[in-house]
């Protein structure tokens, strides 16, 4: 019986431990892809500068 | 543009991120605001990303208050100073938002742009925001504003300096005490800066309408001003205007204000000049020092060698002693704390002579206190005691407490005091420690109580990691060996635990020549109990003496052998032990 009952709370805990990794995982890929789109951006914002710098010389 | 671009439009961006539903995304965006700004340019920063700033961000308090941090360091951003005035707008919006949090990163804010605004800017923007905000309808706008008068005030017009100490006054007879308060808090920052006639004229009515508040919490933050105010003024004129306020502070009927006036007491006679704290501050302390209420006393026993610092001997051994002494048997072990950790601190102003004579008692009486932080305070200060006295006078008086406790009847009380002698041992030096104190600490090896061996032990090795191994070697070694051979085979135990626990602490050769031969020896002992505690010894040495490449030969040559002469044994425990202790060497 007592052994049973670790066996279902050491589950419970693997699975918290499971989900909170999950959502973690979740989290750091939503970041990756804002800050891709930030790097797009300033790529863009650079590449129009240089053009406006061409242009001007 | 085609499409593509329009996606790596930066507000665009910035919209898409804050539209998230993770909050720590939201918050990330923000923190990179700047990027934003910087993939614009100034231009479109100030025309574009300002304005949205303003109006569309509706969002958690964590973000906002990113975000007022960020706005403050934003003036690069949109083209520099000349433009500065753009980010009043976002941030008067969050000074008036119900976080506090987010208020004061705000005010912080603001109180950062404002040096950097012209004085044109200052006229045309900032003052108005600032009447805005002390006009606002919700309290939260009009205690940001308490925030922003100290900062602005000296770059304005006089015209608007002669308003703004209107305005600021407004604040200060507000209806609700959270203004007041916010007000009490930034009178003295803005006292700073008004200017000696304004400062007479203006702010000390408002200082003294303040300080007699209804509410003892405005009250009590009158006295970071009272100190801000006469720092300000000679000491004449503090005298002139503060006496009486003073007095009633004093004897204010909250415990709180009276607990802030004895926590500030040194900084407050520092301001004031030395004739005003000869003449009327002395009066105060002492009966602060006499308070009813504990934590008066405690506060004010803080300020016992600082404040004494500022007046004469004579008003000292008069005034502030008998005080001192009635605190001494104080019935809050605070107070008597407070007061050990402070109480050396008046020997160097009073002299040798007026130390030996006076101090020297309570330093005694306090060492006896049944409180430990009591004892612990006391003895942790010594070192300002004996640069004024000298060691041998402080030996001859400190010594007989000291050797009292050690031999005390309690077994705790003999432990505290073990406790204490490392400390000790590093203040008092080695010479004093040798001679005095030495015999008493391998006494403790022999107590009848294990607790007490087993700190003595600990001790030891404290000990050594002050004094050094060759002192531990010529000193202690020989006697707690000579322990090994003891008749009674608890001493022979208390050999095994004290080398085990000096071990990390002294060098190998030490172990070598020393420790191992008696270890060794110890293997054949008649006693189970000291045959597998040697093997519990040995278990310890042997991770000790791996470390050096010189001895780890030894491991092999002596320590192994042993063990397996231990694991034929005929107790069963033994047997157990030493095959513990062989595990890792196998």
């Amino acid at each position: 019986e007592r052994d049973r009952n670790e066996w279902d709370i050491e589950k419970a805990e693997m699975k918290a431990r499971i989900a909170f990794l999950e959502g973690e995982k979740r989290g750091v890929d939503n970041t990756k892809l804002d800050l891709m789109k930030r790097v797009k951006m300033l790529e863009f914002a650079l590449r129009q500068e240089r053009s406006k710098y061409v242009e001007g010389n | 543009m085609n499409p593509e671009s329009e996606e790596l439009y930066p507000i665009a961006i910035l919209i898409d991120e804050l539209r998230h539903d993770d909050v720590s995304l939201r918050l990330n965006a923000i923190k990179r605001l700047n990027t934003i700004a910087l993939a614009l340019g100034h231009q479109r920063t100030r025309e574009e990303l300002i304005p949205f700033l303003d109006e569309s961000i509706d969002d958690e308090d964590e973000v906002l208050l990113t975000l007022a941090g960020e706005l403050g360091e934003f003036t690069e951003y949109i083209g520099g100073p000349q433009f500065a005035h753009i980010l009043l707008q976002p941030l008067e919006n969050l000074a008036a938002v119900e976080e506090t949090m987010v208020r004061d990163k705000a005010v912080e804010s603001l109180n950062k742009i404002c040096p950097q605004l012209s004085q044109a800017q200052l006229e045309q923007y900032y003052i108005p925001l600032l009447k805005r905000l002390t006009l606002g309808d919700w309290f939260t706008s009009r205690t940001s504003a308490t925030g922003l008068y100290a900062c602005g005030y000296p770059l304005a017009s006089p015209a608007s300096q002669e308003d703004m100490r209107k305005s600021f006054g407004q604040l200060c007879a507000d209806d609700t005490p959270m203004v007041r308060r916010a007000a009490a808090t930034h009178l003295g920052g803005f006292a700073k800066k008004v200017g000696k006639e304004h400062l007479i004229s203006d702010i000390i009515p408002l200082f003294n309408k303040l300080a007699q508040d209804e509410q003892d919490s405005v009250r009590l933050l009158t006295v970071t001003d009272l100190v801000a105010i006469a720092e300000e003024l000679s000491p004449e004129e503090s005298k002139a205007y503060f006496l009486q306020t003073l007095k009633s502070m004093v004897a204010d009927k909250s415990w709180r204000v009276r607990y802030m006036i004895a926590d500030n007491f040194v900084k407050l006679s520092k301001a004031v000049g030395e004739e005003f704290t000869r003449e009327d501050l002395v009066v105060a302390f002492v009966r602060l020092l006499k308070d009813n209420e504990a934590e008066v006393r405690t506060a004010a026993s803080g300020q016992v060698p600082g404040f004494s610092e500022l007046i004469d001997k004579d008003t000292i051994l008069n005034y502030i002693l008998p005080c001192v002494r009635d605190l001494v048997t104080d019935t809050s072990q605070h107070v008597r704390a407070a007061l050990a950790m402070q109480i050396s601190g008046l020997a160097p102003i009073l002299g040798k002579e007026a130390t030996t004579e006076h101090l020297l008692p309570l330093f005694l009486q306090l060492l006896k206190d049944e409180f430990p932080d009591v004892r612990l305070n006391i003895i942790s200060k010594l070192e300002t005691v004996n640069k004024v006295i000298g060691i041998e006078l402080l030996s001859q008086s400190l010594l007989p407490a000291i050797v009292e406790l050690a031999e005390d009847k309690q077994w705790r009380v003999r432990l505290a005091i073990i406790d204490y002698i490392p400390l000790l041992a590093t203040q008092l030096g080695v010479e004093f420690f040798d001679e005095k104190l030495g015999a008493l600490c391998m006494s403790w090896l022999g107590d009848s109580v294990f607790s007490i061996r087993e700190a003595a032990t600990v001790n030891l090795r404290k000990l050594t990691e002050v004094f050094g191994v060759d002192w531990a070697k010529q000193t202690i070694i020989p006697k707690v060996l000579a322990m090994g051979t003891h008749p009674n085979y608890l001493y022979r135990m208390t050999t095994i635990f004290a080398i085990t626990a000096m071990a990390p602490a002294v060098t190998p050769e030490v172990i070598r020549d020393y420790i191992l031969p008696t270890v060794t020896n110890l293997v054949s002992d008649p006693i189970p109990n000291i045959r597998f505690n040697v093997a519990k010894s040995i278990e310890a040495l042997i991770p000790v003496l791996m470390q050096n490449p010189d001895t780890v030969p030894l491991v092999d040559q002596q320590l192994k052998p042993a063990l397996v002469k231990l694991s034929e044994d005929s107790d069963n425990d033994v047997r157990f032990f030493s095959q513990k202790a062989l595990l890792p060497v196998q």
